[in-house]
């Protein structure tokens, strides 16, 4: 090509780009060599430490199973499936994997990131899960919308009106808002609170005015999505109140420190350094009867303290996630409680079983069976269902509730 | 396989190095054509086929183009030439733009021809377009034929430029490919810039993308007038770090091998008009189409009409290069347009210009062109554009945006000092040219092995690494 080309404008032509630089063999570039020595050390090093060091099953950080090795096969060569899998492996089996997580925290923390992973990092060190509304499917909200009211309306004319609530319960991003991020933005968990009042009417529990009043004081978790007892504390006297049932005062129970050194969800998601959080149980110094999914073995505590030295320490108040629970009290007044929830009725359950001769707690994740069948087989004389909004709004298990 | 992915990093990269330089050197072409078979293989284990079917039929071409010229039978040279354009190109145009082609036809006529849905073969468009450069430079006596199928091979796959560039001409590598010695300076050149390259993909694209992916689904009342802006803001500079960092890769790992690629990217955003910007970005594709279609045209040789011509065949070329999909298209046109516009009028004014109007100017047309490419749908990309004028009856600004902004923000001034030139010379004025400066050369030594380290760390928790180039 001709010199003349080369100017012709509305073409790229390459640019005059200094081609010292590459010819590199006539130049010393001592400053480079250690770079080069320590990136080969790294590349390899991590190689070996990678394939040498055992695979994890669970990872209590992240309360998740992590990938194992693939099986190969040429069928999943060929369609892909085992390089993705096989990619998987390596990411969550490398090395170190929770301080490689944590570092890249600190790096978005120091570039001033508010959140990292959906977590707001708010003020007094609180994680607060972010909700972001683009996430959040419209249909899936009117679904659940719809099928509480069905179920709300059903049983009030069945049981009395005074004896079946809703109580969605708005978490840290809601109550706690102004340790938010300036201007942070999520799911409008009021609107929809709101709107869940206006359809649900006096058979909605709004705790927002309960638990603001209380927003100084210790009731949610700063590293995990639960809140802490004494919120559930305060949702119970509110609760009461609107059964018309008198609570038991806080002087009533033997408030008991269990841990401190809690790191919840939240954290796991960033596993950067904060300080723990501190568990507490009420104890009202009633016995339980308690049995897990029908396994006949009945247990005498609605705690599970060996939970508590292992991460998911949370899952100490009635045995975590369970299918179905069912709890015997001393108080032998003939009502029988139905709990529909998630795991934030883990620590309201233990205020709640001491009004009831039995309650139930029913999780739609895990059981398969309709509401109905449970109520008239079990002769429910109450019923709440106990859900937090971010779960509620997200949750695929709610037709249960309404065949 | 992508680079910027922990197997390629703590598996398929050391075994490939300590097999290659372990090896006798007649052996080494032949390590780099099998590693980069599984290179490929890794995302694609049926394409790999297609690929080294093109291989062959180049190689063959080559052969046989160079036996015709040397017996004096130009036509059949010429014959041989065409035959592997055509190969070339129906391979592309089938699994690149069948489903466009019938798409278009259904639409036009009313048909219901099913589309095929093909997955694009990763990296086609690169390939392609570098076994017909070599075809072409033998017919033209500007590169000797290659015997060495394995060579032909390792030149064809090699697994750092294979799948998103640069598109290497084969006359820039053909004396490499035979005689290159790899030394210790020149590993450690390719070391530091593929770890430079790393840290722009992982550390400066991934981040920015998290943004624009967030705007770019916003719809009113959510998205604002700045939002807009912001939005295109982050589509840029993830696009620009995101290849720029894989041409560093590319770049870094050929000359850890011992080859030397061109540059394909010379800081785009410090342009001060479009014609500008084309020379800056994407190097290695302008040069390509300017080689392989402009020049063959006649250029500028013929006449304005003519030229104009040229000029507009190359651009639409150029949008669809990019993807088959309208945006592309209309993509190539806006910038042919500009392009002319600038040539004949503007780029005398724009000399007498202040450095910083033109330079807004340049990055306003840019960021315009960018709205166009970043949605496949046209519609949607003029609502978009729309948006940014505030046609869509949108606010200015809103809590959102505003925390998007702050939250940003740092990112953001990182990135935009990062896109300039001034970086390089302040590594030049600290560390000196060739690290020369002992003192402070362990401060830039620190800097590099922190961004290596922490684009691992980035990588191990890769909630977001998206690989942009699957269309092209």
């Amino acid at each position: 090509m001709t010199d003349k080309m080369k100017k012709d404008s509305a073409i790229p032509n390459p640019p005059d780009i200094d081609k010292s630089e590459h010819v590199v063999e006539q130049n010393k570039r001592h400053g480079m060599y250690s770079n080069t020595i320590i990136f080969l050390v790294l590349i390899f090093g991590l190689t070996i430490a990678s394939i040498v060091s055992k695979d994890k099953g669970f990872s209590e950080n992240e309360n998740r199973v992590l990938a194992s090795k693939p099986t190969f096969t040429w069928d999943t060569l060929l369609d892909g499936t085992y390089i993705s899998k096989y990619e998987t492996y390596i990411t969550d089996q490398f090395v170190s994997r929770d301080r490689w997580i944590g570092l890249k925290t600190r790096v978005e923390l120091a570039l001033m990131k508010k959140d990292i992973n959906g977590v707001y990092f708010g003020k007094d060190n609180y994680l607060i899960e972010k909700v972001d509304v683009a996430d959040v499917d419209k249909e899936q909200v009117d679904k659940n919308t719809q099928r509480l009211d069905k179920f709300i309306k059903k049983y009030t004319s069945q049981l009395g009106k005074d004896h079946v609530y809703a109580m969605i319960v708005p978490t840290a991003f809601e109550i706690l808002s102004e340790k938010l991020p300036p201007f942070a933005t999520g799911f409008d968990q009021a609107a929809y609170l709101d709107r869940l009042k206006s359809v649900l009417g006096s058979n909605f529990i709004d705790l927002r005015n309960e638990l603001n009043e209380h927003d100084k004081e210790y009731i949610f978790y700063r590293t995990d999505h639960h809140w802490t007892t004494l919120g559930a504390y305060y949702a119970y006297i509110e609760w009461a109140k609107t059964m018309g049932i008198t609570p038991m005062t806080k002087e009533e129970f033997d408030i008991k420190i269990v841990s401190t050194d809690f790191l919840g969800t939240i954290y796991s998601k960033v596993n950067v350094k904060v300080p723990a959080d501190t568990m507490e149980i009420y104890d009202s110094g009633f016995n339980y009867q308690v049995e897990y999914n029908m396994d006949k073995k009945i247990k005498d505590t609605l705690y599970e303290l060996s939970y508590l030295d292992t991460k998911d320490k949370y899952s100490m108040y009635v045995n975590g996630n369970n299918s179905f629970v069912e709890i015997n009290s001393e108080n032998k007044n003939g009502k029988k409680l139905l709990i529909i929830k998630d795991s934030y009725a883990h620590c309201f359950t233990p205020f709640a079983a001491n009004h009831f001769e039995t309650t139930y707690l029913v999780d739609l994740r895990y059981l398969n069976m309709p509401m109905s069948t449970v109520i008239d087989q079990y002769g429910i004389t109450d019923v709440l269902v106990l859900y937090n909004v971010n779960s509620f709004i997200k949750d695929k298990n709610l037709l249960n509730l309404v065949r | 396989m992508v680079f910027s992915s922990l197997p390629f990093l703590f598996r398929y990269l050391p075994v490939v190095l300590l097999l290659y330089f372990i090896a006798p050197r007649t052996f080494r072409n032949f390590i780099l054509f099998i590693a980069s078979l599984v290179f490929y293989a890794w995302g694609e284990p049926i394409y790999v086929c297609l690929m080294i079917f093109s291989t062959v039929v180049d190689y063959i071409h080559g052969r046989l183009v160079h036996r015709f010229k040397e017996e004096g039978k130009i036509g059949k040279a010429k014959c041989a030439v065409a035959s592997s354009m055509v190969i070339n190109l129906a391979l592309l145009g089938f699994f690149k733009y069948s489903d466009f082609i019938i798409g278009n036809i259904n639409g036009l006529t009313g048909s219901s021809i099913p589309l095929l849905n093909l997955a694009l073969p990763i990296g086609i468009s690169f390939y392609t377009f570098q076994t017909m450069s070599y075809t072409i430079d033998i017919y033209r006596g500007e590169a000797e034929v290659q015997k060495n199928i394995i060579s032909f091979g390792a030149y064809v796959a090699l697994f750092p430029q294979l799948i998103a560039g640069p598109i290497v001409q084969y006359k820039t590598i053909a004396k490499q490919l035979q005689e290159r010695r790899e030394s210790f300076d020149q590993f450690s050149y390719g070391v530091l810039r593929f770890m430079i390259g790393l840290g722009k993909k992982v550390l400066l694209a991934n981040s920015i993308g998290i943004l624009w992916d967030q705007l770019s689904v916003m719809t009113a009342p959510n998205l604002t007038v700045v939002g807009a802006w912001l939005g295109v803001t982050a589509f840029a500079f993830q696009i620009y770090f995101d290849f720029s960092g894989y041409s560093d890769m590319a770049i870094g790992l050929g000359s850890m091998f011992g080859f030397t690629f061109l540059e394909n990217f010379n800081y785009p955003y410090m342009s001060k008009s479009i014609t500008e910007f084309w020379r800056r970005w994407h190097i290695s594709l302008g040069s390509w189409f300017r080689d392989y279609v402009y020049i063959p045209l006649g250029g500028n040789r013929c006449g304005l009409g003519k030229q104009i011509r040229n000029i507009a065949v190359v651009w639409l070329l150029t949008g669809i290069w990019h993807g088959a999909s309208w945006n592309f298209i209309a993509w190539g046109v806006y910038f042919g347009v500009l392009l002319v516009i600038e040539k004949f009028y503007l780029l005398k004014w724009l000399k007498k210009l202040p450095a910083f109007v033109s330079h807004i100017y340049a990055i306003f047309f840019v960021w315009i062109g960018w709205a166009i490419f970043a949605f496949d749908d046209l519609g949607r990309g003029i609502d978009y554009i729309r948006s940014m004028f505030g046609l869509n009856g949108l606010a200015v600004i809103n809590t959102q945006t505003c925390y998007l902004l702050l939250n940003y923000a740092v990112i953001l001034v990182i990135i935009i000092f990062a896109c300039t030139e001034y970086p390089k010379r302040l590594a030049i004025k600290l560390f000196g040219k060739y690290g020369e400066k002992q003192i402070t050369a362990w401060a830039q030594g620190v800097f590099i092995v922190a961004v290596f380290i922490i684009s691992v760390a980035y990588l191990v928790d890769a909630s977001y690494n998206p690989f942009l180039y699957f269309r092209f």
